[in-house]
C-alpha cells in the first residue's frame, strides 16, 4: 500500500492561516500516523453501518443492512460469529463495557441483546415506533440509551429490559447517542441540528448546543475525559465541543459528508486525532489541535460509514457501502 | 461529572422531600447502601439478601444462604464483599466477584447473630456481636475460622464485688469498627460505650454515655462522628478524636487525656418518642436522621446545632431501618408492615434555559440593551472563515480508561428471583411500561375468567 500521505489526488489540508494564528510554540514532537490496510474483512451482502472494537479490545463487531451482525477477531480477521435475528437492516451496534454483550438497533424498530460468548440473542426491546437509529451502553453496562425516528431517546434497565425512560429528545430522528465516562449524563444529536446532554437520574435536559447553520448532525461522541463532545454533521464538518461553554472550539473539514450518517471517533492511542469516513471513500485523520488532515486512508470503494479506534493498540476499523469491513494498522 | 451542568440551587438541596419510588423484594428488614452509592443491598424476612440497583431500581442480585431474618448488612469500602448476620445463628460473607462454590463463607455461632461488621480495609476481619453472648472478632482469612472474644465489663476503677458482678453481667448489643480499623466501638445494655484495641482485643477506655440500653451504633461516611440510638429515647452524637479515624499503619496509641464526649443530643421531648432506627447523612454527616417507633415520620436533624431540619411523611406506614445514599440526597426506608422500601428524592425542575442555548432564565425584567454591532451585515462566508482561524484553543481530550478501578458488579442479564412474585406485589421500576401492561391482562383475566388475577 502506497503512502497515502503522497497521494496526489489527495485534497490539500485546510491552509492555517498564520496571518492570525499565532505560531505554534513548541512543534508537536510526534510523527504523523502511518496507517496501512492489513485486513479486508468480506462477509456482509450488503452496505456495512457501523464498526466497533470490544473494550477489551479482542473482538470488531461489524452490523449490516443485510440484517445481521458479525463479530471478527480484532488481531487476525478471522470470522468468529454471525448473529442473525433483526427483521431489518441495522444501524448501529454497541458493546457492554464488559465486553460480553451486544446491543443492536434496527430499522424493525426493536432493540436487540445478544450474548457474543454464545452468539444467541438475549433479549428483543420494543418501544420505539420506528426505526433504531443509534444505540449506546452505559459504562456500567446497567442501562441503554436508544435513539430512533420516532425521535425519542429511550433509557431501558438492561437487567429487567424494561424501559426506564423515554424522552421526548429531538424534533427529527436521534442519529447519535453516547454516555460520559462515569455515566451520569447522555448526548444525543439529531438531523434537527441539536445536540442535547442529559441528565440520566432526571432524565432531563440539561444543556443544548446548536451550530447557527442547523446542519443536521448524524454522529455524536464524549471525547474520552468526558470535557468535550465531538459531532458530525452533514455540512461536511466535524465538529468539537465544549459543551460547558456551549462553545465550537474546532471545526474539522476536508472530507465529504453531505448524505449519509457517518460515525466519527476519537484516536488517542499516540497523539490525539480525529477519524472519520466521508462520502469520497476514502477515511479522514486530524490533528486534534492544529486540525490539519494527518493521514488520508485510501482503500474503500464507496461511501465509509462506520470508523473505529482500537481502546489501546494503533488500529483503525472501517466499513461502508462498499460491503466490506477494513482493519488498518499502524506499525511504525 | 454531570455536576457542573446542574443548577447550583438544586445541588444546594440538602436533603430529600419527595417519595420517588417504593422497591419490593420479598419482605425486607434491613438495608444498606454500598460505598459508591450505586447498590442498596436488602436483607429479608426469609434470610434472602438481594441487591438493587439505584440507577435502574431494578434487582441485580439475589443471595440465598440465611434461613431466618437478616439482621445486620455490611460492605467492605470497595464494594465487592458484602457479610450479612442472621437470626439462624449464622454470619455469611460474600464475595460479588464470584458466583457459585467459594462466593460465601459462613460462619456459625451459638446464638443469633444481631450485628457483624467487616473491617475497613481487610474483608477477611470481622466484628460481630451476638444475643445474649460474648462479642467476637472473627478472622476468616484462614480456612480454620478464628474466632476472639472481646470483653464487655466497662474500664472503671475498682470498687465495690457487687459492682463487679453486675459488670461482668453486661452484654454488648452492638459492635462497630472505627473508620481506620485499630479500634472497635462496643455498646452495651447498660448505657457503656467501650473502646477496644483490634490488635490487644483489650478495653482501652470506656464511657458511660446513657442510661438505657445501646441499640445501635453508626458512624459517619468520614469516620469523624459516632451516633448512638438507646432505650431512653435519646440520639447521642460524639464527635471522634482524630486517633479514631487518622488511617495509620500502626496502631496509634490513646493520648493520656482520651475521653469521648457528646457533642449533641436529639430527642422529641413532647412525644417522648422511641428511635427504631439512626443514621447519618452520606458525604460530611451534616445531618442525622432518625425512623421512628409506632409513628410514621422521619425526623432529620443538623448535627452539630441539634435543630430539627424536617419531618419526612411518606406511605402511612411504621419505618425500621434507614439509610441515606453516600453521595445524593437520598433516603431508603423500609416499612416494617409491608417490607417495601422507600425512596425520597429531590425533585429538580427542568430549566428552560438548557433547551436552547440562546434562552436565559431572568428573575425579572430587564431592559435589552443591543450591542452597536448586533445588526450589522457581514459576509457569511468571511465570519465563518474568521471564526475558524480562531479555533486555536489548545483541547485536552484524555485516554480511555481502560484499567477497570474499583470493583464492578456483574450485570446478570436473567436475576434469580423465582418465587418473589408473591401476592401480586409487583416491583415497580421507574419504568412503568411494564407494569401498566401487566395491570391491563389481569384486567382482561378478570373478565374472561372470573378473576384469578394471574400473575
Amino acid at each position: 500500500m502506497e503512502d497515502p500521505t503522497q497521494n496526489p489526488t489527495a485534497p490539500p489540508p485546510p491552509a492555517p492561516d498564520n496571518r492570525n494564528t499565532p505560531a505554534p510554540s513548541s512543534p508537536p514532537p510526534l510523527r504523523r500516523p502511518e496507517y496501512s490496510l492489513r485486513y479486508t474483512l468480506k462477509g456482509h451482502d450488503a452496505g456495512v453501518s457501523s464498526v466497533k472494537f470490544s473494550p477489551d479490545g479482542k473482538w470488531l463487531a461489524s452490523s449490516s443492512a443485510d440484517k445481521t451482525i458479525k463479530i471478527w477477531d480484532a488481531e487476525t480477521g478471522q470470522h468468529e460469529a454471525t448473529l442473525e435475528g433483526h427483521m431489518a437492516g441495522i444501524s448501529d451496534i454497541d458493546w457492554s463495557p464488559d465486553s460480553r454483550t451486544i446491543v443492536s438497533g434496527s430499522d424493525d424498530k426493536t432493540v436487540r441483546l445478544w450474548d457474543t460468548a454464545t452468539a444467541k440473542l438475549i433479549r428483543i426491546l420494543r418501544g420505539h415506533h420506528n426505526a433504531v437509529y443509534s444505540v449506546s451502553f452505559s459504562p456500567r453496562g446497567t442501562i441503554l440509551a436508544t435513539g430512533s425516528y420516532d425521535e425519542a431517546l429511550r433509557l431501558w434497565d438492561v437487567r429487567t429490559g424494561n424501559c426506564m425512560k423515554t424522552l421526548p429528545a429531538h424534533s427529527d430522528p436521534v442519529s447519535g447517542v453516547h454516555f460520559n465516562r462515569d455515566g451520569t449524563m447522555i448526548v444525543s444529536c439529531s438531523h434537527d441540528g441539536l445536540i442535547r446532554i442529559w441528565d440520566v437520574a432526571t432524565g432531563q435536559c440539561l444543556r443544548t448546543l446548536v451550530e447557527e447553520d442547523h446542519a443536521p448532525v448524524t454522529a455524536v461522541k464524549f471525547s474520552p475525559n468526558g470535557k468535550y463532545l465531538l459531532a458530525g454533521t452533514l455540512d461536511s464538518c466535524v465538529r468539537l465541543w465544549d459543551y460547558h461553554r456551549g462553545k465550537c472550539l474546532k471545526t474539522y473539514m476536508g472530507h465529504e459528508n453531505v448524505k449519509y450518517s457517518i460515525f466519527s471517533d476519537w484516536l488517542v492511542t499516540r497523539g490525539s486525532y480525529v477519524v472519520a469516513g466521508s462520502e469520497d471513500s476514502d477515511i479522514y485523520l486530524w490533528d486534534v489541535q492544529t486540525k490539519e488532515v494527518a493521514q488520508i486512508l485510501i482503500g474503500h470503494d464507496n461511501v465509509v460509514l462506520g470508523v473505529s479506534a482500537h481502546p489501546t493498540k494503533d488500529v483503525i476499523a472501517s466499513c461502508g457501502l462498499d460491503k466490506m469491513v477494513k482493519i488498518w494498522i499502524d506499525d511504525s | 461529572m454531570n455536576l457542573s451542568l446542574l443548577d447550583p440551587f438544586t445541588l444546594a438541596h440538602e436533603f430529600p422531600d419527595t417519595l420517588q419510588a417504593q422497591l419490593r423484594s420479598g419482605h425486607s428488614t434491613v438495608i444498606r447502601f454500598n460505598r459508591k452509592g450505586d447498590l442498596l443491598a436488602s436483607g429479608r424476612v426469609d434470610g434472602t439478601v438481594v441487591l438493587f440497583d439505584v440507577e435502574t431500581n431494578s434487582l441485580a442480585k439475589v443471595l440465598r444462604g440465611h434461613i431466618r431474618q437478616v439482621q445486620y448488612l455490611s460492605w467492605s469500602s470497595c464494594g465487592r464483599y458484602l457479610i450479612s448476620c442472621a437470626q439462624d445463628f449464622k454470619a455469611i460473607r460474600w464475595d460479588l466477584g464470584k458466583t457459585g462454590e467459594g462466593a460465601s463463607r459462613t460462619v456459625r455461632f451459638s446464638a443469633p447473630v444481631y450485628c457483624a461488621e467487616l473491617h475497613p480495609d481487610n474483608v477477611n476481619l470481622f466484628v460481630s456481636s451476638l444475643y445474649e453472648d460474648v462479642p467476637h472478632l472473627v478472622d476468616i482469612s484462614s480456612p480454620q475460622t478464628q474466632k476472639h472474644a472481646l470483653p464487655t465489663a466497662p474500664l472503671r476503677p475498682a470498687s465495690s464485688a457487687t459492682r463487679a458482678v453486675s459488670d461482668s453481667k453486661q452484654l454488648t448489643t452492638c459492635s462497630i469498627f472505627t473508620h481506620n480499623g485499630h479500634f472497635i466501638l462496643t455498646g452495651t445494655n447498660k448505657g457503656w460505650l467501650n473502646l477496644i484495641s483490634t490488635a490487644t482485643l483489650q478495653i482501652l477506655y470506656s464511657t458511660r454515655i446513657s442510661n438505657g440500653c445501646i441499640t445501635y451504633l453508626r458512624l459517619s461516611t468520614t469516620g469523624r462522628h459516632l451516633v448512638t440510638n438507646s432505650s431512653d429515647r435519646i440520639i447521642r452524637s460524639v464527635h471522634l478524636p482524630s486517633v479514631l479515624h487518622t488511617p495509620s499503619s500502626d496502631p496509634p496509641t490513646l493520648p493520656a487525656d482520651f475521653t469521648l464526649t457528646e457533642e449533641n443530643r436529639f430527642q422529641d421531648v413532647v412525644n417522648r418518642l422511641l428511635w427504631n432506627h439512626v443514621t447519618f447523612s452520606g458525604g460530611l454527616g451534616d445531618h442525622i436522621t432518625a425512623s421512628t417507633y409506632h409513628n410514621h415520620d422521619i425526623y432529620i436533624w443538623e448535627r452539630t446545632s441539634g435543630v430539627l431540619s424536617k419531618i419526612l411523611e411518606g406511605p402511612k406506614e411504621e419505618f425500621g431501618s434507614l439509610e441515606w445514599h453516600p453521595s445524593r440526597p437520598m433516603i431508603a426506608a423500609v416499612g416494617l408492615e409491608t417490607g417495601s422500601i422507600y425512596i425520597w428524592g429531590v425533585v429538580q425542575p427542568q430549566r428552560w434555559s438548557a433547551l436552547a442555548p440562546d434562552f436565559g432564565e431572568l428573575e425579572e425584567n430587564l431592559e435589552y440593551e443591543e450591542r452597536e454591532d448586533e445588526f450589522d451585515i457581514h459576509p457569511e462566508e468571511e465570519t465563518k472563515k474568521r471564526r475558524r482561524r480562531q479555533e486555536t484553543e489548545k483541547v485536552d481530550v484524555g485516554k480511555w480508561d481502560t484499567d477497570n478501578k474499583g470493583f464492578r458488579l456483574n450485570v446478570e442479564m436473567v436475576v434469580d428471583s423465582e418465587g418473589d412474585e408473591e401476592e401480586g406485589a409487583l416491583r415497580v421500576s421507574r419504568g412503568e411500561r411494564r407494569r401498566r401492561r401487566r395491570e391491563r391482562r389481569k384486567k382482561w383475566s378478570k373478565m374472561g375468567d372470573g378473576g384469578c388475577g394471574g400473575m
